[in-house]
């Protein structure tokens, strides 16, 4: 049989920097063919500001109000990595009461992330009404930091050993009302989007990543784990005091859009699952119920104890950031995020080097929407879950 | 046959005694009913863009629009004031006349089809013997427009979603005209007043949708698709091509695109309650009640009543649609458009030729029930 | 012919299962219309802020001893410090002090550092203003106290989460004069009463 051999002229289409489906200023260069991608070129460095550059001209207290601005929906990772490179070099004990706030910041923080992370996710792929289900979630969590920080996004929390402030009066309670509510909620979720046919149909085998390519592409984060590599910093690191909590790593094999998906929600029900326990082992117990028992106990007392502490030493403005050179990373909600810091013995660190996971992760979109249909762009863009603001700094 | 209020023969009546010839009264009462279908048409489509707002905020937990007016129903209005007095800007490299083509087209075209769509008896513009058909093809000549529009605004997204609108609009196009196709073989006439009729006899049982469940699914999807709503708005896919083939449109151009797309949308609504929800009848047969409480159909004032429960009826059976399908809009997500094309050709297309192949056996093997 | 009977069997089942799914989550969707809308409706309600909330930040002229810890600890070296050794009493004399808030972005790093307490966060949130030079709060601007969203009679203050009784999700429905979350010291002493008892 003839067939007819239609070939038109490839187009090139100009996704972003301003685009309503763009996250963030990242700009694709897309190359068409009727309807399919032939070739799409990233473009980056919209929002570039030069933060390892801004790094080396302040001292750690004067560095720490940037670094929210890295990866703006999980900000509590950027506070944490950038006060645990310094803590390390430097050797700076943290007492258990303060790790124990943190893990319980660094989760939330983790579940705003993924949960901003689903409601735009699913808006790319056109579904609009579970952006506003996570935002009412999302409030909360940020209700939550407010209390505790004094700001709803940039923190400036972490501190070089411990956190600046204990938690508020009633804190704890509120936290935990948090978690019960926030489980049915993901249930709710799921019987929106889980099984709609549609977005099974637009999701399921889409974008699909090897093992071996994950590794070999340094994704880290959901993207590898839901390439079947079970690699979850908490668990290898065993940094702060996550291997107390009783917690699984959340994986899955068939590394395509739903598993990253699948990978994420589940993260979610677990890090609420590690918010209760940590709240219930949380040393002192709340803060009501510490005062209560320092004043009760009299000054000389345990509860006075460096474990029961927020902070071990309130670091001075002129904190010198020792001479050496170590890499320190976390498991932020979107992947590895890293810092190589270079200390001189100055206030200064002589470099900064940071390692974003979205920038890593993003490099692998090329070549997962050659061959794609237009949209499958948005869902595979949406899946890799990228911050402008870290991936270009 | 009992055909209910006929304003047309009491106004040229009335007319008539005023010493005019009966040509002349008809000639008066020409632009009446085309004038209010069209005002009419409008005011309930801007009824459909406060009713989305309004449903998707109560779905999404929202307020939504509330100090316009009670409850903000004077949103609509201000959206048409503000379209109205907005500047009109024709992209430098557009092509002008094809740019301003564009809407004029999809909009007459829409709200040409209002031209056979019954709200009673009598109350329809024209009863055009060849009714549903014409609805079909007039609906048709919107993709050019949108093609139009697309193609002459000399902008990539707007060329990529005028033609996925062509495309779409073609495929789906056919499986409803099959869909209809099956109610008419059923009430063996195309004319939309005969369609009803034909479900007037045993009240809600008698409805073509217990008759044609098959062909009532495919036609709400096609009607979804035609309307171009989610989870079928690949035209205007935001997250892919902005706002598809009106990315370049504002003011009172855009105000066409917006106004006939949920136009479109309360014709679609309309089309449902005529061909498959029984049109203007109640739920149960009104003759009866009248038979029961000795009324004579002829009363002037039980002729009022009828004739606007039957408009209620009506606009409630569209409205019931187009809620389902505001819901249904914020509930899914966008299908992409191979799998579009794909539900149109592989399923829709099948399935309703099947079932345009059992009504005809059924029409044969019991013609008591399928309108032989 | 079984084997498409079969097929068309299955391609049946499939839709059934997808009209299924797609009636659920609009069950989803249709049981929040119900829910009571979570929005705060901004000029005419407006959530408190919480005690640690980092507004605008209050300055205190006369304990200001000018050691410019503040300028020190900024990120950018915002505030201005004006200052004159006064020979006389041996100490440092406070001319001018102002911060941009234009330019400032509310970290609270020279709130937490100013040995004197000088300076202090307020719950001001709101300082649009048509000129960006209408920010630069010189030391009398910055010694202003806010107004207080509790007593503004335009204004139905709602609480944020973290300040709602346990159990409470939704402000709209919580009584002001409801106890926030967390226990009263003498409760906590009765309970912490037995636990010790039970300790030993």
């Amino acid at each position: 049989m003839v067939m007819i051999e239609t070939k038109a002229e490839r187009m090139v289409i100009n996704l972003g920097p301003h685009h309503p489906s763009m996250h963030g200023v990242l700009r694709l260069i897309v190359t068409l063919d009727g309807e399919n991608v032939v070739d799409c070129e990233p473009v980056l460095g919209y929002l570039h500001r030069g933060m390892e550059k801004i790094a080396e001209n302040r001292t750690i207290i004067q560095y720490l109000p940037y670094v929210t601005r890295w990866d703006y929906l999980a900000t509590m990772f950027t506070e944490a990595i950038t006060v645990n490179a310094p803590e390390r070099l430097a050797n700076v004990s943290v007492p258990r009461r303060a790790s124990y706030i943190r893990m319980i910041m660094l989760e939330l923080s983790r579940i705003a992330s993924h949960l901003l992370w689903l409601g735009t996710f699913v808006a790319d792929i056109g579904a609009q009404t579970p952006f506003f289900y996570v935002f009412r979630e999302r409030e909360i969590i940020y209700d939550l930091f407010e209390a505790a920080t004094g700001m709803r996004m940039m923190h400036n929390y972490f501190r070089i050993g411990g956190v600046a402030a204990d938690l508020p009066y009633g804190w704890v309670d509120k936290c935990e009302d948090f978690c019960n509510y926030l489980t049915p909620k993901i249930d709710e979720y799921e019987r929106l989007i889980s099984n709609n046919p549609i977005f099974r149909k637009r999701i399921e085998g889409l974008g699909t990543i090897g093992q071996d390519e994950a590794i070999n592409w340094g994704l880290s984060g959901p993207m590898l784990r839901a390439s079947g590599v079970k690699w979850d910093l908490r668990k290898i690191d065993h940094y702060e005091l996550y291997d107390e909590l009783d917690w699984e790593v959340q994986w899955d094999t068939s590394g395509d859009c739903l598993a990253r998906y699948f990978v994420r929600v589940r993260e979610m029900r677990e890090s609420a699952k590690m918010i209760l326990q940590a709240l219930k082992a949380l040393p002192g117990g709340s803060y009501e119920n510490l005062e209560a028992q320092r004043v009760l106990a009299g000054p000389k007392s345990e509860w006075n104890g460096p474990d029961y502490q927020f902070i071990s030493k309130k670091p001075s403005p002129t904190f010198k950031v020792p001479a050496g050179e170590h890499y320190v990373r976390v498991e932020a909600p979107k992947g590895e995020l890293g810092v190589y810091l270079i200390g001189e013995d100055s206030v200064f660190p002589w470099r900064f080097k940071i390692r974003p996971p979205g920038f890593v992760n993003l490099q692998i979109l090329p070549q997962l929407v050659r061959g794609m249909k237009l949209a499958d762009i948005m869902a595979i863009l949406g899946s890799v879950d990228i911050i402008m603001g870290e991936v270009d700094r | 046959m009992y055909t209910g209020i006929d304003l047309q023969q009491a106004l040229i009546d009335v007319l008539m005694g005023f010493g005019l010839t009966q040509g002349v009264a008809k000639v008066l009462w020409m632009p009446l009913p085309m004038l209010l279908v069209f005002l009419v048409a409008s005011v309930l489509a801007l009824v459909c863009t406060w009713l989305e707002r309004k449903v998707s905020a109560a779905a999404q937990q929202r307020i939504g629009p509330e100090y316009m007016g009670p409850f903000g129903v004077l949103v609509p209005l201000a959206d048409v004031g503000k379209l109205i007095i907005k500047q009109d800007i024709i992209p430098a490299k557009a092509d002008p006349i094809l740019f301003t083509l564009g809407p004029v087209i999809v909009f007459i075209s829409v709200f040409l089809c209002y031209l056979v769509i019954p709200f009673g008896q009598n109350l329809l513009i024209s009863d055009v013997g060849t009714g549903i058909f014409l609805v079909i093809a007039i609906s048709s000549i919107a993709p050019i427009g949108l093609l139009m529009s697309g193609y002459s605004s000399n902008n990539k997204y707007a060329l990529l979603g005028g033609l996925r609108a062509a495309a779409q609009s073609i495929s789906y196009e056919i499986p409803l005209a099959l869909a209809a196709l099956a109610i008419v073989l059923m009430s063996n006439g195309l004319s939309t007043v005969s369609i009803v009729n034909q479900q007037a006899d045993y009240g809600i049982l008698s409805w073509n949708v217990w008759r044609q469940p098959i062909g009532f699914v495919i036609f709400l999807i096609s009607a979804l698709a035609e309307c171009e709503r989610l989870p079928f708005d690949l035209p205007e896919a935001e997250e892919e091509l902005v706002a598809g083939y009106q990315t370049e449109y504002t003011g009172v151009k855009f105000m066409l695109f917006y106004g006939s797309s949920y136009a479109n949308l309360l014709l679609a609504g309309l089309l449902v309650a005529v061909l498959y929800l029984g049109g203007w009848e109640l739920p149960f047969p009104i003759d009866r009640i009248s038979d029961w409480f000795g009324i004579s159909k002829n009363t002037p004032w039980w002729q009022i009543i009828t004739a606007s429960l039957g408009i209620t009826m009506t606009l409630l059976k569209a409205y019931l649609f187009i809620f389902t399908a505001i819901l249904l809009r914020w509930t899914v997500p966008r299908v992409r458009i191979d799998q579009l094309l794909d539900l149109g050709w592989k399923f829709l297309l099948p399935i309703g030729l099947v079932n345009l192949l059992l009504t005809a056996a059924f029409k044969i093997a019991l013609p008591n029930y399928f309108g032989g | 012919m079984l084997k498409f009977l079969n097929k068309v069997g299955d391609y049946a089942k499939e839709a059934i299962q997808s009209a299924k799914f797609i009636g659920q989550g609009m069950g989803v969707t249709f049981d929040h219309m119900r829910r009571r809308p979570i929005t705060v409706q901004y000029p005419y309600e407006k959530l408190i802020p919480s005690e640690r909330f980092r507004g605008r930040i209050h300055f205190e002229y006369d304990k200001c001893i000018s050691c410019e810890v503040c300028v020190r600890v900024c990120p950018i070296n915002l505030p201005v410090v004006d200052w004159e050794f006064n020979a006389e009493i041996k100490k440092k004399e406070l001319k001018s002090y102002s911060i941009d808030f234009g330019v400032c972005i509310f970290c609270g790093n020279c709130v937490e550092y100013c040995p004197t307490n000088a300076l202090a966060m307020t719950e001001e949130y709101d300082l649009s203003t048509y000129d960006r030079h209408e920010l630069n709060f010189d030391s009398v601007a910055l010694g202003r106290m806010p107004t207080k969203v509790t007593e503004d009679p335009f204004v139905t203050p709602l609480r944020e989460f973290a300040y709602l009784p346990k159990g409470a999700i939704e402000p709209h429905a919580v009584s002001h004069t409801e106890r926030r979350a967390g226990k009263r010291p003498e409760e906590i002493l009765e309970e912490s009463g037995n636990i010790g008892n039970n300790a030993e």
